[in-house]
């Protein structure tokens, strides 16, 4: 019996039948022979077993590459919030991703006269040009000059990261 | 690429400049030694036989091999990007501080981290003393 709504929701009567059968073949990665593979849209591929495990295996790599940025990106986050929580002269800390690289934006509560803010802006963006692998650029701004925070970071692709008390 | 006798001149062209601008614009001196920074640091980088096109790979060199020279660079970098992009005139920088922070300190810092490297190497250069005002 065709079951009901196959026409427009695909996805629930899928998920409500009986799985398809499938044939399940051993792929041998040094054979070149030709395998069809046709997905449930009736898209066709023919490719050879060699080609369809070294696509597989990349896929699988590139899944765990993504999993372990976003990891590393969370983590990088977290110890610049705590580089601010360590700093009384940090006022706020925005961050933005640009073109090429993610910008950070450490504003001051003051006008950082003797340097030693922009010092330690170098410090960690050293430390964590070493750790991973995002490329950072970091910008200090002076408290006379917070107004221009805009002028760097997107306001709807920014987000503030740190904000002290 | 660039020899290092180039990237001297291009240096004394940017130091001079400096020196013309800073006490009527500091905001557009700081990008001068900004420049002079670039070319002290392409200086050295060639002697690596290493020529950096953009900004970006110029950074990451720098952060890669000479991590003692980025702080001083980052800074005159920072300062020159809010030359140019800080709307309004907010640039706080007197010709004053430009003097004695960006100059003195930081472009003075540089350029002596640089010298003694080469020096190190053998390859002493012409002296390079930016002039104080």
């Amino acid at each position: 019996m065709e079951p009901a709504g196959w026409d427009f929701e695909p996805d629930r009567v899928m998920a409500s039948t009986k799985p398809l059968p499938s044939t399940v073949q051993q792929l041998h990665e040094s054979c070149d022979n030709a395998v069809t593979l046709t997905t449930a849209d009736s898209d066709r591929f023919v490719s050879t077993q060699r080609e369809i495990v070294s696509t597989m295996r990349g896929a699988v790599n590139l899944l765990s590459e993504g999993r372990r940025a976003s990891e590393d990106f969370s983590t990088m986050v977290k110890d610049v919030q705590a580089w601010c929580g360590k700093r009384p002269s940090v006022a706020e800390c925005v961050l933005c991703p640009r073109m090429d690289d993610i910008l950070v934006v450490v504003v001051a509560k003051d006008e950082d006269n003797t340097g030693q803010l922009d010092d330690d802006l170098s410090a960690i963006d050293l430390e964590m040009f070493s750790r991973n692998k995002f490329r950072v650029s970091w910008l200090m701004l002076r408290a006379s000059e917070a107004s221009g925070l805009n002028c760097f970071v997107d306001a709807k692709e920014s987000r503030r990261i740190y904000r002290a008390n | 690429m660039p020899t290092d006798c180039e990237h001297k001149a291009a240096f004394d062209r940017h130091v001079a400049s400096y020196a013309d601008t800073v006490d009527k614009h500091p905001d557009w001196a700081a990008v001068m030694l900004f420049y002079c920074a670039v070319h002290m640091v392409e200086r050295l980088f060639a002697f690596d036989q290493i020529h950096n096109t953009d900004h970006g790979k110029r950074e990451f060199e720098l952060k890669s091999r000479y991590q003692s020279l980025w702080p001083e660079y980052r800074v005159l970098k920072s300062e020159s990007l809010k030359t140019r992009y800080l709307d309004g005139g907010v640039f706080v920088l007197s010709a004053r501080n430009v003097k004695e922070k960006l100059h003195g300190k930081r472009l003075v810092n540089l350029v002596a981290d640089i010298e003694s490297r080469l020096a190190a190497r053998g390859m002493i250069p012409p002296a390079i003393v930016p002039p104080t005002m």
